[in-house]
């Protein structure tokens, strides 16, 4: 139940001031016409008996709003009910106490006054109770409603994005382009590529449910997306891989490697004209599968916007993975770009 | 027709080549690998048509464009559709999604050789103002004579707009760019830089105090010592990004 259910008088005082005026018109009449009070004194009487009613009614509400019992609903509200009817009529009597005072009258008209205040009382809160409880609930409900419906709209949303950043449609598209550039002059090469493509797009495809491979697998795929980039980038691109045998069986998660070398190409390339020597070493340490990534790297070239550093969405999912916060990290040394990652074994 | 391409991929260098064939109207006057080769180049053999790509090495397509004084129509050809946008669609020439056909090649073509015989220029000015979609800008790419300076977005202490173009200033000096102040006011970072006057856009961080000038308006002191007006409206939102 939220704050908002309760009904405030700011809200509501139009409805309130209307209660007011019709319980003000019942009191009168029964007190004045039944009863045979004075008219000033049942329109008094009245004053008395539904001022405390109202402030007992708001704060039932206030009350229902702040706490409802899960099980057994109805026990609670109908002894809320109960209570606070019988406060705020006996309230109203010691206030009428106070007037009377002033004012001396008999105490038979206090008796009477409580037959009808305290059931009038009870049954007002009753009902103002329930509306309450039903206001609640309708909107408790609509409440829940939106937040699945928000849930469901982000899973969607997540799960696309997860397919779109599996196709790498930038990769992909590039990659087509070059092919077509190819067929005329050099169709072979374009067949190869072709053939590299669809194994790359295939194996990526196969990844995306799994979790974690083992070094060596990840290095094969690593070498078809390598080889496509060779060729759009007309052999600029020189890869060299230090990874000894035993090394090859550590696990590490699924398609991480990729964006990280992805990156070092892009800064390696995007920075510098010329060849590109990007260098890759794994070794076990401590437990940890350290791979270090290095690439040339201008540092006077600051990475333009839509290129970025890219490596936010890896530093998330290794945190998400291994719940620690230092596995991926970056560092200049003089014109090199080093990535540094570690895998706990 | 001269035309030159600049792009970072020789695949796809060759790819615009191969389709210009069926185009003996437009000479290839050259090609180049990157913005500042491009740059170059455009400067050299003024163009009247280039094939840009966006995605390039050290300055990006859209930031090459802004440092030419010769303005080619251009066609862009990226992979990326976001970077095709529609304010484009209308005036500008074409924007080519890689893989494209020879039709859709020929097309765009067309479209540059009718718009150089109705006189209608691509308005560099609409290009000028596309952007990253949903980024900031993180640099801003000047000319110093013949020279290209990239300056970070933090290193900027204020922009002052002059008739069509901005002063940008820095600790190293000022820079006059082709750009308009509202340029700089929706791409630029909302709570690092904020519009303070019709004329002044400030580097919050650069600011040091504030102080009344007249009844209503107020002076923003730099660090540098410098004094910015700052306008009714100004105040307001530099007041709120300073959390005042």
């Amino acid at each position: 139940m939220s704050k908002g259910n309760f009904i405030s008088l700011k809200t509501h005082w139009k409805t309130i001031l209307l209660v007011l005026v019709c319980l003000e018109l019942a009191g009168v009449i029964y007190f004045h016409f039944l009863l045979g009070y004075s008219f000033v004194d049942a329109a008094a009487v009245s004053v008395f008996g539904n001022t405390c009613l109202l402030i007992s009614l708001l704060f039932t509400s206030y009350l229902l709003s702040v706490y409802q019992p899960t099980k057994g609903v109805k026990l609670y509200l109908i002894s809320l009910c109960v209570i606070l009817g019988l406060t705020s009529a006996f309230l109203a009597r010691e206030a009428l106490d106070f007037w009377d005072d002033i004012l001396q009258k008999p105490l038979e008209m206090k008796l009477t006054f409580l037959t009808y205040t305290i059931p009038v009382n009870i049954a007002m809160h009753v009902m103002f109770g329930v509306f309450s409880v039903l206001l609640s609930n309708t909107s408790e409900k609509r409440n829940v409603d939106h937040r699945m419906e928000s849930i469901q709209a982000l899973t969607r949303d997540a799960e696309l994005n997860k397919l779109q950043q599996q196709l790498q449609p930038h990769f992909l598209f590039n990659s087509l382009n070059s092919i077509n550039a190819l067929i005329l002059n050099r169709p072979d090469e374009a067949r190869e590529m072709v053939q590299k493509l669809s194994d790359f797009l295939r194996a990526t495809l196969k990844r995306s449910n799994q979790q974690g491979v083992v070094l060596g697998e990840e290095l094969d795929y690593l070498q078809l997306y390598l080889d496509i980039e060779k060729v759009r980038f007309g052999h600029r691109l020189d890869i060299r891989f230090f990874v000894s045998d035993e090394v090859k069986g550590s696990i590490i998660p699924c398609l991480i490697l990729q964006p990280i070398v992805e990156n070092a190409i892009k800064f390696g390339l995007y920075g510098t004209t010329g060849n590109v020597v990007v260098v890759f070493n794994a070794k076990l340490f401590d437990n940890h599968l350290m791979v270090e990534i290095s690439n040339p790297f201008d540092a006077e070239m600051q990475p333009s916007s839509g290129t970025g550093f890219g490596l936010k969405g890896i530093a998330r999912r290794l945190y998400l993975l291994y719940a620690r916060n230092d596995l991926l990290e970056t560092s200049v040394n003089g014109n090199l770009f080093v990535t540094r990652l570690k895998i706990p074994q | 027709m001269k035309a030159i391409i600049i792009d970072d991929e020789p695949l796809a260098r060759e790819m615009v080549k191969q389709y210009l064939q069926k185009h003996p109207v437009i000479q290839l006057v050259t090609e180049c690998n990157d913005g500042f080769e491009g740059i170059k180049s455009i400067a050299e053999h003024l163009p009247d048509l280039i094939f840009l790509d966006v995605q390039m090495p050290k300055i990006n397509g859209f930031e090459m464009l802004e440092l030419l004084d010769h303005k080619p129509a251009v066609i862009f050809v990226t992979a990326f559709e976001e970077y095709a946008i529609k304010a484009f669609d209308k005036d500008a020439i074409d924007y080519l999604l890689k893989p494209y056909s020879q039709e859709r090649f020929d097309k765009a073509v067309w479209k540059a050789m009718e718009a150089s015989r109705n006189g209608t220029n691509t308005p560099l000015e609409k290009l000028q103002q596309l952007k990253y979609p949903g980024e900031v800008l993180q640099r801003v790419v000047v000319k110093t004579g013949t020279k290209v300076k990239i300056i970070p977005v933090h290193e900027i202490e204020y922009i002052q707009a002059e008739d069509d173009f901005v002063k940008i200033s820095t600790h190293e000096g000022s820079f006059l760019k082709n750009q308009t102040m509202k340029f700089y006011e929706d791409n630029l970072d909302k709570n690092t830089f904020v519009r303070i006057h019709r004329s002044y856009t400030v580097h919050v961080n650069q600011v040091t105090r504030i102080d009344r000038s007249g009844k209503e308006n107020h002076l923003a002191i730099l660090r540098n010592g410098k004094e910015l007006p700052v306008s009714k409206s100004g105040y307001v939102r530099l007041k709120e990004v300073l959390g005042l």
